[in-house]
């Protein structure tokens, strides 16, 4: 295994469609997948990440990156002169940044949060899933998650009587 | 949102399993919006019938008839369009929870917050569908302002009971319930349990992993000449009391005998938080006869107060007052905010120094000065001299970034970097 800057332990992260992407073992091990994997002692070279393309992988490592709780080199705001609630502050602000991004990538960006197990990741991507839909109608809903409305007609008046009071 | 380039549209969604859908929807703040999806499609319809998390606290909102009926016969209908509203909300969740007493998909975390409307609440209906529910896994559970009817008690009793219902229940809030006259609590993975507003007059807490009870103002009913009036609280774990005790009206102090006798009660060992909110629109007289009467706590080992806003979890101590008849022996910390500069708070400093043995540290912060109130700003440095010392010293520091005076013992040496926000 190659270290690198004060004796740091680098892992090595491929992607399916072959991009290489050599991490911190503390960055990804943020993901519980992977720990899992190093405890266990199965990353001796490269640990291949099936259905994460590079596109996506690179971004879950920068997300990592960001919130990997140690002080190193990699999380530039973070200091020792900066209190807990500022850096919590200053991470929420960049997770807001992070998380704009086009719905396809945030579907991909949920089911890869869920596959490696990156708990913060999936509840972000979850919550902001939540934030743009809720509130809206159900064709805009439809139209965000790409579902088709498989209902007749009648059946889906018969369920927006069961729960009238929601459907207001 | 722009539109995804590369890929199909349609396989955004069916790319991910119902688990995650269901992660996904644990984030909905309303159990109203899971109801929505359900008319998105077949497949939406399965998922949202099993939301683990459901959220019933819409109850005003929600209830849009208001909104949709626009302006006109405004005031006229408003009344009865709220009640309308209230209506069919209590409606739904009653449906709702009644199409989750036959499924099998579980609910861990669950809030109900209901609205006291005129007429039949259904609490005892909801209750019977609720404990039909697999409420195995629940983990959550806060129930708000619903109005049960006599003969719910046993009912609820054995709904939040770890034997019968609810086995993993870690975090129980009961607030604003009425109706119910008698509650047992057994709640074995119990670790949180908060109460308020209830109309109780017996009450018994048996739970050995209890590590944190929070209690409000009326947490249960109190009247010393009723024999049925009874508090029973077996908390062996308990780590953190959390409680409140209100000191602006003379009868009402004895209305809180079951807080004075929880804190008489609880081991040493627990943390004491306890809430006073200052006196308004009282005289200091008033407020020191008060504080006479409270009898003495042992246990305390925080105390804060606060006559000003709520700015911190605020509060006075005490008993004896001026006269020093209170036993404070645990007592190690105290921060009292919003320090006015009356009378009764240098009575109260002197008292904390007088009574408090294991003192290692208080510490003072002045009142904010309110828009328009009349009260000067109290400049530290007299008052440093003001304040009484007992065996130790006052020095000025920031606290909570703003100006304090902390006393600390002479005995202990000056600790670096203690507790600084």
């Amino acid at each position: 295994m190659a270290t690198r800057e004060a004796g740091k332990k680098m892992i090595m992260l491929k992607s399916p469609d072959g991009m290489e992407f050599e991490v911190e073992e503390a960055v990804a091990m943020e993901s519980q997948t992977i720990r899992k994997m190093i405890e266990d002692d199965c990353a001796d070279t490269a640990i291949l990440i099936p259905n994460i393309n590079s596109k996506i992988l690179s971004r879950v490592i920068e997300y990592c990156n960001k919130h990997v709780p140690t002080t190193g080199a990699t999380g530039a705001a973070a200091s020792d002169t900066v209190a807990p609630a500022a850096l919590a502050e200053d991470l929420k602000i960049w997770d807001a940044e992070f998380i704009k991004v086009n719905r396809a990538t945030r579907f991909d960006l949920i089911q890869a949060a869920s596959y490696l197990n990156i708990k913060g990741l999936l509840d972000l991507t979850s919550q902001t899933t939540i934030d743009t839909i809720s509130d809206n109608s159900l064709e805009e809903i439809r139209s965000f998650l790409s579902t088709k409305n498989d209902y007749l007609p009648e059946e889906e008046q018969t369920i927006r009587r069961e729960n009238q009071w929601a459907f207001q | 949102m722009p539109p995804s380039s590369a890929r199909d549209a349609a396989d955004l969604i069916s790319g991910l399993d119902d688990d995650l859908l269901l992660h996904v929807l644990r984030f909905m703040p309303e159990a109203r919006e899971v109801a929505r999806t359900s008319a998105l499609s077949r497949r939406w319809r399965d998922i949202s019938t099993r939301a683990p998390v459901l959220h019933f606290r819409d109850g005003q909102a929600g209830g849009s008839t208001t909104k949709k009926t626009g302006k006109k016969n405004k005031k006229k209908k408003k009344k009865e369009e709220e009640e309308d509203g209230h209506m069919r909300y209590n409606e739904f969740i009653h449906n709702v929870l009644a199409r989750r007493a036959n499924s099998d998909a579980y609910i861990d975390t669950l809030d109900l917050y209901s609205t006291l409307w005129p007429g039949d609440s259904q609490a005892d209906v909801w209750l019977r569908h609720a404990m039909q529910i697999v409420f195995h896994a629940l983990t959550d559970l806060t129930l708000c302002t619903i109005k049960f009817i006599d003969g719910d008690d046993d009912r609820l009793g054995s709904l939040l009971s770890s034997s019968s219902c609810c086995p993993r229940l870690r975090r129980l809030t009961l607030r604003n319930l009425s109706g119910v006259k008698q509650l047992q609590l057994n709640g074995s993975a119990l670790e949180f349990l908060g109460l308020d507003d209830l109309s109780v007059r017996r009450l018994v807490v048996d739970a050995p992993r209890l590590s944190a009870l929070r209690l409000g103002f009326h947490f249960m009913e109190y009247d010393d000449e009723d024999e049925h009036t009874s508090l029973t609280v077996r908390a062996p774990a308990l780590e953190t009391l959390n409680s409140s005790m209100q000191l602006g009206y003379c009868q009402q102090l004895n209305l809180q005998g079951h807080t004075i006798q929880l804190l008489q009660e609880c081991s040493p060992n627990v943390r004491h938080d306890l809430y006073i909110p200052g006196p308004e629109g009282q005289t200091e007289k008033e407020v020191e006869d008060e504080i006479t009467a409270i009898p003495q706590f042992p246990g305390i080992t925080n105390l804060t107060d606060g006559q000003s806003e709520k700015d911190y979890n605020t509060g006075s101590v005490s008993s004896g007052w001026k006269h020093g008849v209170v036993s404070l022996k645990y007592l190690r910390e105290v921060e009292f905010s919003g320090f006015s500069g009356q009378g009764y708070c240098f009575d109260l400093v002197q008292l904390l120094l007088l009574s408090a043995p294991a003192l290692e540290r208080m510490i003072l912060t002045m009142q904010a000065p309110k828009e328009g109130c009349r009260r000067p700003t109290i400049d530290l440095s007299s008052l440093e001299s003001r304040l009484p010392h007992g065996t130790g010293k006052w020095t000025a520091r920031l606290a909570f970034n703003v100006a304090a005076l902390e006393w600390t013992p002479y005995s202990s040496m000056p600790e670096v970097g203690t507790g600084d926000a």
